[in-house]
C-alpha cells in the first residue's frame, strides 16, 4: 500500500526542510565580516596545501568498484533468503541453501584474490 | 487529484529535471548529481508502481554505488571544459528526438496490448515483491542458473578491476 | 514444484561446470603458489581443463546425434527446460568456443613468457572465463542468460586487451572497447527491456519450430526492441557500420588476445543472430542484405590500404562478417525450413574455418611479435620464407584459406555460404560477394608476396616459439589442408544441426 510510504515522505520533508531553514535562517541573521582567514578556502584550519582539483588516486575508485560489486552480491541473496523458508518447506531448502553457498563461495574466491593481490591495502 | 497522481507528477518532474541537468550541464559533477535526482525519480515510480524492492535495490546499487562511483571517475580524470560544447549537445540532442519519436511510434504501435503490466493492479503489500522475485529464481521463470552464473559474472569483474586498477608490485605478484 | 536437477542437467551443463570450476582453481593456484611454481603449474593445468571442456563438449554432441543411445532421455529437468538448449547446435558451439581458447592458450604460453611481467593466475583465469560467456550466450534459450554470458566474456576481453597497462596503445585499445562494449552491452539489454514489455517473455522463440509455419512479425516496443538488440549484435560481431573500434583494437590488443576476439566474439555473436533471428522486426530485414554489402566493402576497401597486418586481418575480419551475413540473408529472408538450415549449416561451417584460419594467421603473428610491435607490417615479413620456412608455410596458407582459394578449407567455406544464399534467392549479395573475394584476392596475394618473392632484412630475429605454439600452429595449418581436401570431414558432421 502506498500509505506504507507517508512515514519516508515525512521524513524526506522534514529532511528537506530542515536544510532549508538552516540556510535560510543563517542567510538572514548572520553578520557579515569578512576577514582574511574566511576568505581562503577551508581545509580543517591548516593552509590549504594544494589545487583541490588535483586528480585522486585511483584506490578511491577500487574501493568504489569493490562496493557496488558486493552490494550487488547482497541484492542476489536476499529474496532467495527471504524465501528460504517457504522452499524449506517445499522441500527444496536444502537444494536452494547449496546454490546459495555455492555463489557465496565464488565470490568468497574473489574476496580472497583482492585480498592476496593487495587491493584492499591503503598505502 | 489523488495522491498518487500528484506523486508521479512530482516524481517525473525531477526525473526529467535530472536528465535534463545531466545532458546539459557544461560541468561534469553537475552532471553526477542530476543523474542521481534522475535515479531517486525513478526509484519512487518503483514504489508507486507496487515494487518496494526494486525501489530499494535502485537506492542501495544506484544512487548509493553507481553515483558514487561516476563521482570518483570525474575526480579521477582532468577537467576539460571543451567536451561539453553546444554543438555537441545540439547533435545530441537532434539523435534524442529522433529515437523519442521512434519510441513513441512504438508504443502506439502496441494498441493497448501491454505484457507484464496490469494497469488495474495497485501496488503490493509489503515483502511481496520479494518474494515474488525470489520464486522466479526458481518457481516460475527457472532463473536459478542465471543467478549462479552470475557470481561467476561477479567474479569477472572483480578480477578485472583488481587486476587493471592494481599498483605495479603489488604482494603476490 | 521440482527442484531436482537431474543427470541430464548435469551432463548439458558439463563443459560449463569443468570451465567454472577450473577457472576457480586456477584463481585457487595462483593465490597460494609462488612466482616460479605457478608458471610451471598453471599452463599445463589450463591446457587440461580446456581438453576436458572440450571432451565434454564433443561427448555430448555424440550423445545428442541421432542414433546414439547412451542417454535414454535427453530431456531436461524443469529448472533447465524455460532455460537452455540442449541440442547438437549447442555442443557445435561449445566445442568451437573451447578448441578456440584452447588453441589461444597454447599460441601465448611462449608469449606470455617473454612479457615484462607475467600475470599467469589472471591471464589464465579470464581465458577459462571468455569460453564459459560464449557457450551461455549460445546455449540460452532466454535473453537474460544471454546478457549474463555476453558480460562474462566481454568484460574477460577488455581486461585482457588493456592487460599491458604500460604502453599507450594497448590501454586506448582497453578503454575503445571497452567504453564502445559497454555502450554495446547497455542497448543490448535495452533491446531485451523493450522486447518484455512488448512481448511479456525474454525466451529465444526455436527457430525450428517456428520457420515452418512461419512466425508473426513482432510489433510495437517488440520490434524496436528486437532492432535494438541487433544493433547491440552487429557491433560484437563487427560488421560494417558498427566496425569503427574494430582496427584500433585489433591493433592495440595483445595479438593472441586479437586472436581470441577476432574468432571467439564473431562466433558467439554469429551463433546469437541465429538464434535470436525471429526477433528481428521485419520491416528492417532487407536492411540485413545491405549491411553485408556494406561490410564487404568497407572491409576489403579498408584492408587494401593497410600496412600493419594486424589491421589488415581486422579489416578483413569485417569483410568476413559481411560473407557471413550473406548466408545470414537466407534465414531471415529465405522461403521455408530448409533455406534456414542450409544457411545455418554454411554459417557453421564457416565460422569454423575462419575461427581456424585466423587462429593461424594470428598464431604466427604472436610468434613474431614478442617485444617489438613493428616486425608486425609487410616489411616485417619480407623473406619469412627463407627465413623461418614452418612459419611462413603456416602464414601463406591462412591468407589462401581467407582469400577463400580451392585447395584451402576457406574456399568451401565461401562457397557453401554464397551457395546458400543463392538458393535462397539472394542473388545481389551473393553476386557482391563473390566479387568483394576477387578483389581480397590482392592484399592476401601481397602477404604472399611478401613471404617468398621479397629479400629478407639483415637483422631480423625470429624468437624461439614453444612446443605448444608450434603444435598450435602445425594442426590449424594441417587443418586448412584437410578440410580444404576433404571438405566433407567438416560438413558431415554438422548435418545434425536442428533448431
Amino acid at each position: 500500500m502506498l500509505a506504507d510510504y507517508v512515514p519516508i515522505l515525512i521524513l524526506l520533508l522534514v529532511v528537506i526542510g530542515f536544510v532549508v531553514f538552516n540556510l535560510a535562517v543563517s542567510e538572514i541573521l548572520g553578520r557579515r565580516r569578512a576577514t582574511r582567514g574566511k576568505a581562503s578556502t577551508y581545509e580543517c584550519g591548516i593552509d590549504p596545501e594544494t589545487n583541490a582539483r588535483g586528480r585522486f588516486s585511483v584506490k578511491f575508485f577500487l574501493v568504489a568498484v569493490l562496493f557496488i560489486l558486493f552490494d550487488i552480491e547482497s541484492v542476489f541473496l536476499i529474496p532467495l533468503g527471504v524465501n528460504l523458508k517457504a522452499f524449506a518447506a517445499a522441500g527444496a531448502g536444502t537444494f536452494l541453501l547449496v546454490e546459495m553457498i555455492l555463489f557465496m563461495v565464488v565470490l568468497g574466491l574473489g574476496l580472497a584474490y583482492i585480498w592476496r593481490k593487495g587491493g584492499l591495502e591503503w598505502d | 487529484m489523488s495522491a498518487e497522481i500528484l506523486a508521479f507528477l512530482v516524481l517525473a518532474t525531477a526525473t526529467v529535471a535530472g536528465g535534463v541537468v545531466t545532458l546539459w550541464s557544461r560541468y561534469v559533477v553537475h552532471s553526477a548529481f542530476g543523474l542521481m535526482l534522475s535515479l531517486l525519480g525513478v526509484a519512487g515510480f518503483y514504489v508507486l508502481l507496487g515494487s518496494d524492492f526494486l525501489a530499494v535495490t535502485q537506492v542501495v546499487v544506484y544512487v548509493g554505488g553507481v553515483v558514487v562511483l561516476y563521482l570518483f571517475g570525474v575526480m579521477l580524470t582532468p577537467p576539460d571544459r571543451e567536451e561539453r560544447s553546444i554543438r555537441r549537445i545540439a547533435v545530441a540532442g537532434i539523435f534524442a528526438v529522433a529515437a523519442l519519436v521512434v519510441l513513441l511510434k512504438a508504443v502506439f504501435g502496441m494498441e493497448g496490448r501491454w505484457y507484464g503490466v496490469d494497469p488495474d493492479r495497485g501496488p503490493a503489500s509489503g515483502g511481496a515483491v520479494i518474494r515474488e522475485v525470489g520464486n522466479a529464481f526458481m518457481d516460475k521463470e527457472a532463473y536459478l542458473l542465471p543467478f549462479e552464473i552470475a557470481s561467476v559474472l561477479l567474479l569477472v569483474a572483480l578480477v578485472g578491476a583488481v587486476f587493471i586498477a592494481r599498483r605495479e608490485g603489488g604482494r603476490g605478484s | 514444484m521440482d527442484f531436482r536437477l537431474t543427470t541430464t542437467d548435469l551432463h548439458a551443463l558439463l563443459p560449463l561446470v569443468i570451465l567454472s570450476a577450473g577457472a576457480c582453481l586456477v584463481l585457487l593456484i595462483d593465490l597460494f603458489l609462488r612466482e616460479e611454481a605457478r608458471s610451471r603449474v598453471l599452463p599445463p593445468l589450463t591446457s587440461l581443463i580446456l581438453l576436458g571442456a572440450l571432451g565434454a563438449g564433443i561427448e555430448q554432441y555424440i550423445s545428442l546425434s541421432p542414433g546414439s543411445f547412451r542417454f535414454p532421455s535427453e530431456r531436461l529437468g524443469p529448472l533447465l527446460t524455460p532455460i537452455w538448449r540442449h541440442q547438437v547446435f549447442t555442443a557445435v558451439g561449445a566445442i568451437l568456443l573451447c578448441g578456440i581458447a584452447l588453441a589461444v592458450h597454447w599460441i601465448s604460453t611462449s608469449w606470455l613468457r617473454e612479457e615484462d611481467r607475467p600475470a599467469y593466475g589472471e591471464y589464465q583465469c579470464l581465458l577459462l572465463l571468455f569460453p564459459i560467456g560464449t557457450i551461455l550466450l549460445i546455449g540460452a534459450r532466454n535473453l537474460m542468460l544471454a546478457f549474463v554470458g555476453l558480460e562474462i566474456f566481454s568484460v574477460a576481453l577488455y581486461v585482457l586487451t588493456a592487460m599491458r597497462r604500460t604502453r599507450s596503445r594497448a590501454v586506448e585499445a582497453g578503454l575503445k572497447y571497452f567504453l564502445l562494449g559497454a555502450f554495446a552491452a547497455a542497448i543490448f539489454l535495452y533491446g531485451s527491456a523493450l522486447i518484455y514489455a512488448g512481448k511479456g517473455t525474454l525466451d529465444l522463440p526455436d527457430l525450428g519450430a517456428i520457420s515452418r509455419e512461419g512466425l508473426p512479425a513482432p510489433v510495437g516496443l517488440a520490434a524496436l526492441g528486437g532492432g535494438i538488440l541487433f544493433l547491440a549484435l552487429f557491433f560484437k560481431a563487427s560488421v560494417a557500420p558498427f566496425h569503427m573500434w574494430t582496427p584500433d583494437v585489433y591493433q592495440g590488443a595483445p595479438t593472441p588476445i586479437t586472436a581470441l576476439m577476432s574468432t571467439g566474439t564473431k562466433t558467439a555473436a554469429f551463433f546469437l543472430l541465429i538464434t535470436a533471428a525471429r526477433l528481428f522486426p521485419h520491416e528492417i530485414l532487407p536492411l540485413i542484405p545491405i549491411l553485408a554489402i556494406v561490410s564487404i566493402l568497407v572491409g576489403n576497401a579498408g584492408a587494401l590500404r593497410q600496412t600493419d597486418l594486424k589491421r589488415l586481418l581486422a579489416y578483413s575480419g569485417v569483410a568476413h562478417a559481411g560473407y557471413l551475413l550473406v548466408a545470414y540473408c537466407a534465414i531471415a529472408l529465405g522461403q521455408g525450413h530448409q533455406d534456414a538450415h542450409t544457411a545455418i549449416r554454411a554459417i557453421l561451417y564457416y565460422l569454423a574455418v575462419y575461427g581456424i584460419t585466423n587462429l593461424a594467421a594470428f598464431g604466427v603473428l604472436a610468434w613474431l611479435e614478442r617485444r617489438e610491435e613493428s616486425v608486425l607490417t609487410f616489411e616485417g615479413i619480407r623473406g619469412l620464407g627463407r627465413r623461418n620456412p614452418f612459419c611462413a608455410a603456416v602464414l601463406a596458407l591462412a591468407a589462401l584459406s581467407l582469400a577463400g582459394i580451392p585447395p584451402t578449407a576457406g574456399f568451401w567455406a565461401k562457397y557453401q555460404v554464397f551457395a546458400a544464399a543463392l538458393s535462397a534467392g539472394q542473388t545481389t549479395a551473393a553476386v557482391v560477394g563473390i566479387l568483394g573475394s576477387v578483389v581480397g584476392l590482392y592484399y592476401y596475394l601481397r602477404i604472399l608476396v611478401a613471404l617468398y618473392f621479397e629479400p629478407a632484412p639483415e637483422e631480423a630475429r625470429i624468437p624461439a616459439a614453444g612446443f605448444a605454439g608450434a603444435l598450435t600452429l602445425g594442426l590449424s595449418g594441417a587443418a586448412i589442408l584437410l578440410f580444404g581436401i576433404f571438405p566433407s570431414l567438416l560438413v558431415d558432421p554438422l548435418i545434425h544441426i536442428r533448431l
